[in-house]
């Protein structure tokens, strides 16, 4: 504790630390009538000098008195704690990628009024290729706070930070905040916007039969000093390179567009911006795209035509009379090679029961006890079944229940909707299956196109198809499809780990019938993924569809998985970029504590280009050494790989100038105020002291020898 | 006593005393044993040491010669053993192991022998001294009992310790020499071997070098009747992969950096599995020389058939002539009748074009007389009456004169033109649409209301039997037609159908007279200024010429560019629609009229009918009559039909009887009825596709190392080589694929180093010909949802977020 005795500009004077105040007045006191005595008893002494002249007296005083004075004021100097007030702006300038020579010159316009960039201010710089002055070169964010310390602000000119570098950097600073709440106070001065394709957003991994859909935003490029069209042509350029879609797009709009891949393999779309008049390239960004046959490795088509492909679901109709709808069923399914089963009655107690692709079981294990229904066995190795409303509400206690039990560990069940459903549903049914409430309506029948929800998918037709005159009741489950004007048509339920779906649209193989260029196929195609039982094999989850994953950034693998298998490790494979060879790493997947079922790795991916996530053991890679020839039951023993596209740094600069972008806005946006430090610093005494002496030694001189 | 001892016979030694030499004899053998031991112990290491040094010293020189002989290198080293042996029994150390030497040595050891012990070996005991015998007693008895105890060695001690140390170190030290000098004379050795055998292929193939080409000059010289067209010269030089007419004479002029000796024809081209063998000049170009008549993939082959270069011959086809009518614009023209003074005349005008020049060009008329079953025709050849060029187009004109043709109010008139272009040998005939010319008589009701549908019909159309007929005509003469006079037949009544079909699809709505423009004139034309730019497709689907057709793509490519009308216009169709504000393509095929009601709709059943037409048309015009037949018998029943409306009329698709209560259904036994159990998959294989498929995953695998093909890889490409050349005739572009895919072939390697591009572009090119993929029973792949309540909470939570 001190006490603040004078301030003299940016000087403060106290009392020294930790002393007392009475101890503080006591001692000045003494002090002060030391000087005085001292003063009066040189002065005495000076005048009675007996053989000087009185002018010499005189001037020897007041050389005397001076020196005291002096001397006693740097006595004060040395015993008090002087301190020096100093108000600075520690700054520093951290120049990013995309930061041109014009846009540092402006930078000073650009800075706030009341700051001054050429003081106090610290320069960094992550480019370098670019020559600034006195600018410290640091090969990465995170190296600032401890290349400055104290920072009270940050300017950051060009592109920006990305969201993990501002947290890098927040993370290696010890007394910043964070990139939510930052202490000091951030300005972005952005770079000059790139003309490219932002956010953009699609698939990386898709299976044949999937439409590639591919979402983005224009981002215009700044239009001072460049010569900015006001529309562009967007192409979409096929693998053969010829062009599957063109969209006249302005600056800031967004854009869909899609396209129907033809073959499972590696493949690159072309997404090209173009200037609408002079058809000039302005820009261009490769869409990778991996396409399996279906969620197993990619295996070449066998060579067997009586082989039928690996994992296709297991189908079953059960009806309580033939009909055009599910005989139309049966036969894309059977066409596509899945295994059809139909059991149809035929008459008051006989069913006729149909096999494709399949062999016909034993006569025992189809209809035990009399009873036709499909058992509980049966029920295990079937992923759809079809069933009309009719044959639902006829089915025993006992079949419901055995049905109940199977959707409940994960069959997909699909009711086609008739009248008799709907004059005979009740709670006990309804309870049971988690069936959508129905209610007839004489005035629903129509006849509407068909829209899927969400813009999952979009029809390739606009030929209507007729809905029957039941309305679903009620704002439970999922709509799968609806009409134009919203009335859902088909609805689907969750039972336990399957899906119970409910269709009125009795009469879908009228698209088939009027060859509508593949929407019947399309339509069944969806509705059988959205009901159909989920795969129990092993699979790497999907990229997220905004993830670009760039040479030796961090990336996440995910692998679902019951168990990890032993004996075998998994790694990345990819093509050396200095070799050309193929190179892979290992991958430590490690269990989700919240999902045991999932196991997640990261890697940096170190070449550009495809890597694939795959399983080896000693002898190389586990699916490479099944038996080309693999049963259609064997499919589970192959390894899921996965292929993901790595791009180098050097590209996507639109989309990864429009992340940095946004993130470093919203950093400086959410960072505090400006504000100014003010520090005290003590000041050197050796001055004081070197004086004292000098002082007292004159005034030991001048007394003697004068 | 001296005495007695003189001339006196030794007297034998005693038992004892001889089993005591013995002994003493054996120590004196186990000490040599051990002597030698010690001495081959010795010896060893300097053996393998030398050894060692010659070994090496033969492997760095001649490691050939050495692997191949380690019987010597053995025998060396058992002779080596043999020496060493032979002189450890010289050894001086060795020969003075004696028994003497070894009674010393046991005196010196043993104590109790007293220094006596060589006494023992003195046979003769007379000759010893009193003392002498008394000293032999005493260590003979010490010696016994040292005999008798068997622990104590008796022999000398040779140390083998230090030897067998020296031994093992030894051994040590030439691993590791021996293993050091391999690992150094492997790379000398491979590299060794190496040189040594490209030095032997080298001097094998001093003489058989790969040739390169070093100079490549190809002319080009087009058919005479393009000379002078379209800049078509003669002996245009070109690349070696070259883009030339149909029918062109291609002339190689080449020069290789090596020119076998002794060999006539060291090079030639192979084309289209032709060899054409290259002439060599004196001035060393070799030549030669073929006419091209389709696209095809050459290779440069030398003497032993190898491949120097692959390159690729685009054709460009010799178009047919396009004929675009000005005037009249509409199939039907109507001429009322006038006063007796003004005379019936119609113009018409057509714009006739080729890519080279036509030859021939006239009209080919039919007048009709009278109606129903009494109709006449007469037909005649006219020519135009003036040919006048404008905007670099030539226009052909022709004033009718109805009066002139005989024609009277109630006549009609059919022409349509036919042009012939200047193909040499076979030129191209292209015969446009007919156009029908009705002088309207007086009482003749235009109104084309659905009722009266049937009477206004135009004698000319009364012929779908005559089609039938005709057809059926076709198919029997099939065996004796030429080919040519098989398709050409088959062209016709392909534009007799789809002038049917035409004519017809006015009455439904398709098209009305008045109208200046048909549905298949394809894109809809901005009155005359964007007349040019629609022509191609106006005139693909206007004009009848002879080349082929898709089967599928007459009436399905309709549908399919009316349901994509959204995107593009390209047929019109949507314009169409906008200006009838009928919906002609979307109309239901079948009506549900309500129940009890009673509807007729002949318009529904002509509709039919034309979809029939299209059907029968586009297997015509595949030449494909027989496929045809079916599709025109059908026309002709729901024409029929139509012309009978007054039916019932019920849903054509899918009856459905309403559902039978369970108390009605028949109790039914099943014994009647065989469950139909089908084993063999029900999965469409398209051949070609599979092969596609295959093909490209083969090619597409951005992970495979770019190992040689093995045999079935190889298989595969010469399969997917057959396929493309089945497509070159439809799809010409696909000679690129077919270039790639040599170059590929030739080097055995998915990226050949010569052609980097070849890969990708092979790859798109098979791409572009694959089907759009059939939508399949694909099972999902999701994960389930927690049913941990928290679990399931966050999961919900996260996709709120999502779906914001």
């Amino acid at each position: 504790m001190s006490w603040q005795l004078a301030h003299i500009g940016p000087y403060t004077v106290n009392t020294p630390a930790g002393m007392p105040l009475v101890l503080c007045m006591l001692l000045g006191a003494i002090l002060l009538l030391a000087w005085v005595f001292s003063s009066l008893f040189m002065l005495k002494k000076t005048l009675k000098a007996p053989s000087e002249k009185s002018l010499f007296k005189g001037a020897r005083a007041t050389l005397l008195l001076s020196i005291n004075t002096l001397a006693f004021i740097f006595l004060l100097g040395v015993l008090l704690d002087i301190t020096s007030t100093s108000t600075q702006t520690i700054r520093a300038v951290l120049v990013t990628k995309g930061t041109t020579p014009e846009l540092l010159d402006t930078l000073k316009n650009q800075a706030p009024p009341n700051v001054n960039i050429d003081a106090n201010t610290s320069w960094f710089t992550m480019l370098s290729d670019l020559p600034v002055e006195h600018a410290k070169y640091l090969p990465s964010a995170s190296l600032l706070p401890q290349t400055i310390g104290d920072l009270n602000e940050l300017i950051v000119v060009g592109d920006g930070l990305s969201s993990a570098q501002w947290q890098s950097l927040f993370s290696a600073a010890k007394n910043w905040g964070s990139a939510s709440q930052s202490k000091i106070a951030i300005t972005f001065v952005p770079s000059n916007k790139a003309l490219g394709i932002g956010e953009l957003t699609w698939q990386k991994q898709l299976t044949i039969g999937d439409s590639l859909s591919i979402r983005g935003t224009l981002q215009g490029a700044d239009k001072q000093g460049q010569d900015a069209a006001e529309s562009y042509l967007l192409q979409l350029i096929s693998p053969s390179g010829d062009v599957e879609q063109t969209q006249t797009i302005k600056d800031g709009q967004s854009f869909t567009l899609r396209a129907l891949p033809k073959v499972a393999g590696q493949w690159h779309y072309q997404l090209r911006l173009r200037d609408k008049h002079t058809q000039a390239l302005m820009a261009e960004n490769e869409i990778a795209l991996s396409i399996s046959q279906n969620s197993l490795p990619n295996m070449a088509p066998s060579d067997v035509s009586n082989q039928l492909p690996l994992n296709t679901p297991s189908i079953a109709i059960w009806q309580s009379s033939p009909s055009f709808e599910t005989k139309h069923i049966k036969q894309w399914a059977s066409e596509t090679g899945s295994p059809v089963t139909v059991v149809s009655q035929i008459s008051q107690d006989a069913y006729q029961r149909q096999y494709v692709n399949q062999p016909k079981p034993d006569t025992g294990t189809a209809n035990q006890n009399g009873d036709p229904f499909y058992q509980s066995s049966a029920l295990d190795n079937i992923d759809l079944l079809f069933i009309d409303g009719r044959g639902l509400i006829r089915l025993s206690s006992s079949q419901r229940a055995r049905l109940r039990q199977a959707v409940a560990n994960g069959l997909g069940l699909l009711v086609l909707a008739d009248g008799a459903l709907v004059a005979n549903q009740n709670a006990a049914l309804t309870e049971a299956l988690h069936l959508p409430l129905l209610r007839e309506d004489k005035q629903a029948i129509d006849a509407f196109s068909i829209v899927y929800p969400n813009a999952s998918a979009q029809s390739s037709t606009d030929a209507t198809l007729a809905a029957s005159a039941i309305r679903f009741d009620g704002n439970e489950g999922d709509t799968l499809l609806a009409a134009p004007n919203g009335r859902p048509l088909v609805k689907r339920h969750l039972l336990g780990l399957g899906y119970v779906a409910v269709t009125l649209l009795p009469r879908t193989y009228e698209w088939k019938l009027n060859q509508t260029n593949g929407a019947y196929e399309q339509l069944w195609h969806y509705l059988v993924q959205q009901v159909a039982r989920n795969t129990q094999d092993d699979f790497w989850l999907k990229e997220q569809n905004n993830q670009l994953t760039f040479t030796n950034k961090q990336s996440q693998a995910c692998l679902r998985t019951s168990k990890l298998r032993q004996g075998a490790h998994w790694v990345i494979e990819y093509i050396d970029e200095q070799s050309g060879e193929i190179a892979q790493q290992p991958l430590m997947l490690n269990q989700r504590p919240e999902q045991p079922n999932i196991w997640c790795a990261h890697y940096w991916p170190p070449s550009p280009g495809w890597l694939r996530l795959s399983l080896k053991n000693e002898q190389g890679n586990v699916n490479v050494q099944k038996d080309s020839s693999l049963k259609t039951s064997e499919a589970s023993l192959l390894a899921p790989e996965q292929y993901r596209y790595v791009y180098p740094t050097t590209g996507w600069l639109a989309q990864l100038q429009a992340f940095k972008h946004n993130a470093s806005k919203s950093v400086a946006a959410l960072s505090s105020a400006r504000h100014v430090d003010s520090s005290e610093l003590p000041i050197n005494k050796g001055l004081f002291f070197g004086c004292l002496v000098f002082l007292l030694s004159l005034l030991w001189i001048v007394r003697r020898l004068l | 006593m001296a005495n007695d001892f003189q001339g006196h016979t030794p007297p034998a030694p005693n038992a004892e005393q001889v089993r005591q030499i013995n002994a003493l004899q054996q120590v004196v053998y186990a000490s040599k044993r051990r002597k030698l031991i010690q001495h081959m112990l010795f010896c060893l290491p300097v053996l393998l040491l030398f050894m060692l040094l010659l070994v090496a010293g033969l492997y760095l020189i001649d490691s050939a010669a050495f692997i191949l002989q380690p019987l010597a290198i053995s025998t060396l080293f058992i002779m080596g053993l043999a020496l060493c042996l032979l002189a450890g029994f010289y050894r001086p150390s060795y020969t003075a192991i004696t028994p003497h030497n070894v009674a010393k040595d046991l005196n010196r050891r043993f104590p109790s022998l007293e220094e006596s012990c060589q006494l023992v070996l003195v046979k003769d005991q007379h000759t010893l001294s009193v003392l002498q015998r008394l000293q032999y007693q005493r260590s003979a008895k010490a010696l016994n009992k040292l005999l008798e105890d068997k622990n104590t060695p008796l022999a000398p001690r040779f140390g083998l310790k230090t030897p067998l140390a020296l031994n093992l170190v030894t051994v040590l030290l030439c691993l590791f020499a021996a293993i050091f000098i391999c690992n150094i004379a492997h790379k000398p050795l491979g590299d060794e071997v190496a040189i040594s055998s490209a030095q032997e292929t080298a001097d094998n193939l001093a003489s058989d070098v790969l040739s390169k080409i070093t100079d490549a000059r190809v002319a080009v010289s087009p058919p005479d009747y393009a000379i002078g067209f379209n800049g078509f010269k003669r002996n245009q030089t070109q690349a070696l992969d070259m883009q030339v007419l149909t029918g062109s004479k291609v002339e190689w002029q080449l020069v290789f950096s090596n020119e076998p000796q002794g060999q006539n024809q060291p090079y030639s081209i192979q084309i289209n599995n032709t060899q054409l063998p290259l002439e060599r000049s004196p001035d060393g170009n070799h030549t030669a020389s073929t006419v091209v008549k389709r696209a095809a993939v050459y290779q440069v082959l030398d003497h032993q058939r190898r491949v120097l270069a692959v390159h690729s011959i685009k054709v460009i086809p010799d178009e047919s002539p396009q004929i675009s009518f000005i005037a009249p614009q509409a199939t039907i023209t109507e001429i009322k009748s006038q006063n007796e003074n003004s005379k019936p005349t119609i113009s018409t005008q057509a714009v006739i074009s080729d890519d080279f020049a036509l030859s021939k060009v006239e009209i080919l008329a039919s007048v009709a007389k009278g109606s129903g079953e009494s109709v006449k025709f007469r037909d005649s050849v006219f020519a135009f009456d003036t040919i006048n060029t404008v905007d670099g187009q030539q226009l052909y004109s022709k004033e009718w004169d109805l009066s002139n043709l005989g024609m009277e109010p109630g006549d009609e008139l059919y022409f349509s033109v036919k042009a012939w272009d200047n193909r040499e040998n076979q030129p191209q005939l292209t015969q446009s649409s007919t156009k029908i010319i009705r002088w309207l008589g007086e009482d003749i009701d235009t109104v084309f209301s659905e009722g009266t549908v049937i009477d206004n019909m135009p004698a000319y159309f009364k012929s779908q039997r005559q089609i039938i007929i005709d057809t059926k005509a076709l198919i029997a003469q099939r065996s004796s037609l030429t080919e040519h006079e098989f398709n050409h037949t088959s062209q016709e009544l392909g534009v007799a159908q789809a002038d049917l079909k035409h004519k017809y699809g006015q009455f439904v709505g398709d098209e009305v007279s008045g109208i200046t423009r048909t549905m298949e004139d394809g894109a809809s034309q901005q009155q005359n200024n964007e007349q040019s730019n629609e022509r191609g497709a106006e005139e693909a689907h206007e004009d009848h010429s002879e080349h082929e057709e898709p089967a599928e793509g007459s009436h399905d490519a309709h549908q399919h560019e009316g349901e994509h009308g959204l995107i593009e216009d390209k047929s019109g169709y949507q314009s169409v629609i906008e200006q009838f504000g009928h919906a002609h393509g979307e109309t239901d095929v079948a009506i549900f009229k309500a129940p009890g009601g009673i509807e007729q709709n002949p318009r529904v059943m002509m509709k039919r009918a034309i979809a029939y037409m299209w059907q029968a048309e586009g297997q015509l015009r595949l030449n494909r009559p027989q496929d045809a037949l079916p599709f025109e018998e059908q026309a002709l029943i729901w024409l029929n039909r139509a012309k009978k409306a007054q039916r019932i009329y019920v849903k054509r698709l899918g009856f459905e009887p309403p559902p039978v209560s369970e108390q009605r259904r028949y109790q039914g036994e099943l014994t009647d009825i065989n469950t139909e159990a089908q084993h063999t998959p029900n999965v469409i294989n398209d051949t070609d596709v599979r092969t596609l498929t295959k093909a490209i995953a083969l090619l597409n695998a951005p992970l495979r190392a770019n190992a040689p093909f093995n045999e079935q890889e190889k298989e595969l490409l010469s399969q997917t080589e057959v396929l493309l050349n089945s497509l070159l005739d439809e799809t010409p572009e696909v000679i690129e694929a077919l270039a790639s895919l040599a170059q590929i072939q030739r080097s055995n390697r998915r990226t050949p180093n010569q052609c980097s591009s070849c890969l990708p572009r092979l790859t798109g090119q098979l791409w572009r010909l694959l089907p759009s993929p059939r939508y399949k029973v694909q099972q999902p792949a999701k994960l389930y949802n927690d049913t941990q309540p928290a679990i399931k909470h966050f999961a919900e939570f996260k996709q709120q977020q999502e779906a914001q």
